[in-house]
């Protein structure tokens, strides 16, 4: 489950930035895709990109309800924000470490007992963007960063960067 | 999500499931659990509309093929099995095209999600209500 080196969180600098601290219940998958949605928009992504965002953060944010709190109570942090012309998602959470770019590529050979539960949404998060990578919060925690190059199309109107610090 | 459950006459007799939201990890269980309870009534043959579904994820997928392998009479994989569930799927594309479960307008969202996964090579696709009631039988 665990099996890190001991990275540190990476913090990125960036310019505005829109945040959301949830509750880890699959009920609150539909509020993070819009939260995601609004923020993407908000900060002058290409439209055409949504909904891989919005299918990326989905199946991240499932691994982390499902098989990081496995139940448990727990929030989820999700910072949405740009850099350059790069869409850049993080999210935290307090569930045990546990890091999914290590779940190994889908391998059909492979007997099912060997097989991670869970490895197909990470999978589809890969497929859809151009980084993922896991480190460690300074507090212990799991931190997940995902990088969509060459989204930022357009400037954000005012009104939407309004909406974001 | 819900499902709304309709019937129509073609050369056979098609169960049609109205898929009404997104289809996620909260929501997959009650579409496996809604066309469990349709072919325990009998259905054999399976319209799943999808006109109405903004969203589907990975957990949306695994439901199309839990519920390509109860409408053919098989014992499904756990939905919950992840690449167990997925390995299924590719036994079930060596088996071919499904008769018995088809698919009605797909929004462009769920299409894409379809295709990365290959579902479109193996399930037939509608966007014309007539033509995919006509398809079975």
């Amino acid at each position: 489950m665990v099996g890190h080196q001991s990275r540190k969180a990476w913090a990125p600098p960036m310019s505005r930035v829109c945040s959301l601290r949830i509750a880890a219940k699959l009920e609150n998958l539909v509020a993070i895709r819009q939260f995601i949605e609004e923020t993407a928009s908000a900060l002058g992504s290409d439209p055409r990109a949504v909904p891989d965002l919005l299918l990326a953060v989905d199946e991240a944010a499932t691994n982390i309800i499902i098989h990081g709190y496995r139940g448990q109570s727990g929030f989820i942090e999700i910072e949405v924000s740009q850099m350059e012309d790069s869409l850049v998602i993080c999210l935290c959470d307090q569930a045990p470490l546990f890091d999914p770019t290590q779940v190994p590529p889908p391998d059909l050979g492979l007997p099912l007992e060997m097989r991670p539960a869970g490895g197909l949404g990470i999978y589809l998060v890969r497929q859809l963007l151009d980084k993922v990578t896991h480190s460690i919060t300074p507090d212990g925690g799991n931190q997940l960063m995902l990088v969509k190059r060459g989204v930022l199309k357009s400037q954000p109107s005012q009104k939407e960067a309004n909406l974001c610090t | 999500m819900h499902v709304d459950v309709t019937q129509a006459q073609g050369k056979v007799k098609v169960t049609v499931l109205h898929v009404h939201g997104d289809v996620d990890a909260a929501s997959y269980q009650a579409l496996i659990a809604k066309a469990r309870e349709v072919y325990r009534s009998g259905a054999r043959d399976l319209l799943l509309d999808f006109g109405d579904t903004p969203y589907m994820g990975s957990s949306g997928l695994v439901a199309l093929h839990t519920i390509a392998t109860i409408m053919r009479g098989d014992v499904p994989p756990d939905p919950e099995a992840g690449w167990a569930a997925i390995r299924s799927i590719n036994r079930a594309r060596e088996v071919g095209l499904q008769e018995h479960v088809k698919l009605l307008n797909p929004q462009p969202r769920v299409s894409r999600v379809l295709g990365m996964a290959g579902f479109d090579q193996f399930f037939e696709i509608y966007t014309d209500w007539e033509t995919a009631i006509a398809s079975f039988g």
